[in-house]
């Protein structure tokens, strides 16, 4: 199905139910939604994309507490990565450098999985902290250390209802494959509720899998 | 699909246009970022003031999407707020049921937000958005389940005109084993001044207000302690024929 079609329909039904979704974070909640409406309304040139997103951001940002999840899919790694995503790419031109900075405080006290560390040090561009935090934790992974933001979504993705396996095939060709499909959109549609609306899941995560195959 | 509840605003009018013409319109706009899962009910009581005119004038478009929905009777002759509040109640076809007074304010999104504590809390839940002033005018901003609502038979019809009934309606439901939720956020539950004298003064009744809250209290009192725990005899209907804004009559089913 033609991808603008996929985007701006997804895009509907995220501005109409993506605010019930419980988890304030990146890959599994709202974080994740608001930057993929960001991108939507950039892409199709929609303003009501971008007011829905602002008020996603708003109630994350009002969500924030002490004693919050920590981590990428939940917590407050995913959401202090989805604000620096938002200002390096310009979505939102608030200073976010304080509240960064005492989110990578935080970070570095909590208890992430070495993956989630590792792709939140490198996210940020903080490669030194990254070694650190290896070396400390006497478990040198160059395969952690080697996961990007990017790659942690295109994994993550990969668990999609078409498969429901880890491929082995570069994600690019598993888009090719979907595009092709006319009913792509209802059938996700189909398995989707207020719980698996995020970018972990299948219909927004095939859609910010298409806007990267749309930038390619 | 997703499960999210729909939710009505219930609003009762008679002769209040100096404080609706402040509140209406602003609710519109606060929730028409989610007025796929809200509408508004209006009630207008035969009002002489001009609101029918204003409504026809200023909200057709709302009316024609359905997310303002009004219906006019000149049948009740004099106030009476618990037939009044479950009259618009009735006329409601969402899932909750917000009592909103016709002075009241719901917030930014104010209809999601309410949404959003349904959700996480358990069904039988009640909630109330009162600001803690008994005369900032919010103590009668209840939401509930709209079968819930039924099922305990609404505000109690057999009161005095004024006083006591919201309170009634939510220890009946706590009774009931409703979880009683106090959400007092002023970002939400703002309304226009105005004193109890400006409703009494269209009940006719002889009675001055606080001589119907002490009958009510009593009376109240006397049931919940006697197990009376559904108002009307369970049995919620219309008291009065409604029509809509072009006089079209409307056949309650």
């Amino acid at each position: 199905m033609e991808i603008k079609l996929y985007l701006s329909k997804s895009a509907d039904i995220l501005c109409d139910y993506g605010c019930f979704v419980e988890s304030p974070g990146l890959l599994n909640g709202r974080m994740g939604i608001a930057l993929y409406l960001y991108r939507c309304a950039r892409s199709l040139q929609e303003d009501k994309y971008e007011l829905y997103a602002d008020d996603l951001l708003d109630g994350v940002l009002n969500d924030l507490h002490i004693g919050m999840q920590m981590d990428m899919h939940t917590g407050l790694a995913g959401i202090g990565i989805g604000l620096e995503y938002l200002m390096k790419n310009k979505f939102i031109s608030v200073e976010t450098t304080d509240l960064l900075d005492e989110v990578d405080a935080l970070v570095r006290d909590a208890q992430l999985s070495d993956q989630d560390m590792a792709s939140y040090w490198l996210a940020r561009g903080h490669k030194d902290e990254l070694y650190l935090d290896m070396v400390n934790r006497k478990q040198p992974d160059l395969d952690a250390g080697k996961v990007s933001l990017q790659n942690l979504l295109s994994l993550s993705l990969f668990n999609l209802v078409y498969t429901q396996n880890l491929s082995l095939l570069p994600w690019i060709t598993r888009i090719r494959h979907l595009i092709n499909d006319p009913a792509l959109l209802d059938n996700f549609l189909k398995l989707s509720n207020r719980y698996n609306l995020g970018l972990n899941f299948h219909l927004t995560g095939c859609g910010w899998m298409l806007l990267d195959y749309q930038n390619e | 699909m997703f499960d999210i509840p729909t939710l009505s605003f219930c609003i009762t009018c008679k002769n209040r246009f100096y404080q609706i013409e402040q509140t209406l319109k602003k609710n519109l706009d606060d929730n028409r970022m989610f007025k796929h899962l809200i509408e508004f009910v209006l009630i207008d009581f035969g009002s002489t003031d001009g609101l029918q005119e204003w409504i026809k004038n200023n909200f057709s478009e709302e009316i024609d999407a359905g997310y303002l929905k009004y219906f006019y009777t000149n049948e009740m002759e004099n106030w009476h707020v618990s037939i009044a509040k479950n009259t618009a109640h009735l006329m409601a076809v969402n899932d909750i049921v917000v009592n909103l007074d016709c002075d009241n304010f719901t917030g930014c999104n104010g209809g999601r937000f309410l949404i959003q504590h349904f959700l996480k809390n358990k069904v039988n839940t009640v909630i109330q958005q009162y600001g803690g002033d008994p005369y900032d005018g919010s103590f009668g901003r209840i939401s509930v389940y709209r079968h819930a609502f039924i099922e305990v038979g609404g505000y109690d019809e057999s009161f005095e005109p004024m006083g006591v009934q919201d309170l009634d309606l939510i220890e009946r439901l706590k009774k009931q084993g409703y979880q009683y939720l106090l959400v007092n956020d002023p970002s939400y539950n703002r309304a226009v001044f105005n004193t109890k004298e400006v409703g009494v003064c269209n009940t006719k009744s002889h009675l001055k207000w606080y001589e119907m809250v002490a009958k009510n209290s009593a009376q109240s009192g006397r049931n919940l302690a006697e197990g009376y725990l559904i108002a009307n005899n369970g049995y919620l209907h219309l008291n009065y024929n409604l029509s809509d804004m072009y006089g079209n009559k409307i056949v309650f089913k």
